[in-house]
């Protein structure tokens, strides 16, 4: 999986491609962490590029939303394909995370809080 | 009624080694024409069975063999995934309470939703044997 980090007023945007797999688990956990770390991060995540995501790639995204609330960060996820998106619902993990079809709608999700 | 045909695959236990097998798994499952939901829940449950054999079988010991076999038939795909690693108990790794989201466990869940046809078998004294089948689309093509 790779990854690039760009910030758009004051929102760090995380654009990640490929799959997001246990074998990015640990490395992916890490970086989460460091982006929600204080109550003024705030942070988008884009899987408009993920082509899979598994079952440790979705506990890590739970575990960052956990910590962003713990540091009374914010959190959002965008654009996550049929597939990935398809792995939230199975998983019901799309009850807990925040989930906007575009960037523009989760930025300015982020922007109203 | 066509032949079977089976193809094999080998990898060591370690988490970076997985890339490669899904995308041995997916080439084959392309090329048999099955549809590309099919081939990514075959590559998504391979990705979780692998990570169960390396992390919990193997407890993330590398160099520890896994065998993958996979068998195409005229209306299915079968994918068999041998270990010689601790015996896998499935009821320690189960999500019982989906209501409460966790930060790990499904891997078992997700495989059993994804695949038409789960087989688990234990044998001898350690090792494992993880059957998984996928149908093709009623209507899809053959390869």
């Amino acid at each position: 999986m790779n990854h690039h980090r760009r910030h758009e007023n004051g929102v760090t945007v995380l654009e990640l491609e490929g799959p997001l797999d246990v074998s990015q688990a640990y490395e992916f956990r890490d970086l989460l962490g460091a982006l929600v770390d204080g109550p003024s991060a705030r942070l988008l995540i884009d899987l408009d590029r993920v082509t899979l995501i598994d079952s440790s790639g979705v506990g890590v995204l739970v575990t960052g939303h956990r910590r962003a609330a713990e540091a009374e960060a914010r959190m959002v996820l965008a654009r996550p394909g049929g597939s990935v998106g398809r792995v939230f619902e199975m998983t019901r993990t799309d009850r807990l995370l925040r989930i906007f079809p575009s960037v523009e709608e989760g930025l300015a999700a982020l922007r109203d809080e | 009624m066509s032949t079977p045909s089976l193809h094999t695959f080998r990898l060591t236990s370690r988490l970076g080694e997985i890339d490669a097998a899904r995308r041995w798994a997916s080439d084959h499952a392309r090329h048999a024409a099955f549809e590309e939901e099919a081939v990514y829940s075959i590559e998504l449950a391979l990705t979780e069975a692998l990570s169960n054999v390396i992390r919990h079988s193997y407890a993330e010991q590398p160099n520890h063999r896994i065998e993958l076999d996979l068998t195409l038939y005229e209306d299915r795909l079968r994918l068999d995934i041998r270990d010689l690693g601790c015996r896998f108990d499935r009821g320690s790794h189960e999500v019982r309470d989906l209501d409460t989201p966790r930060d790990g466990g499904y891997g078992v869940m997700l495989i059993e939703m994804l695949m038409d046809e789960v087989v688990r078998e234990t044998s001898g004294r350690a090792g494992n044997r993880l059957s998984l089948v996928k149908y093709r689309t009623q209507g899809a093509a053959h390869g």
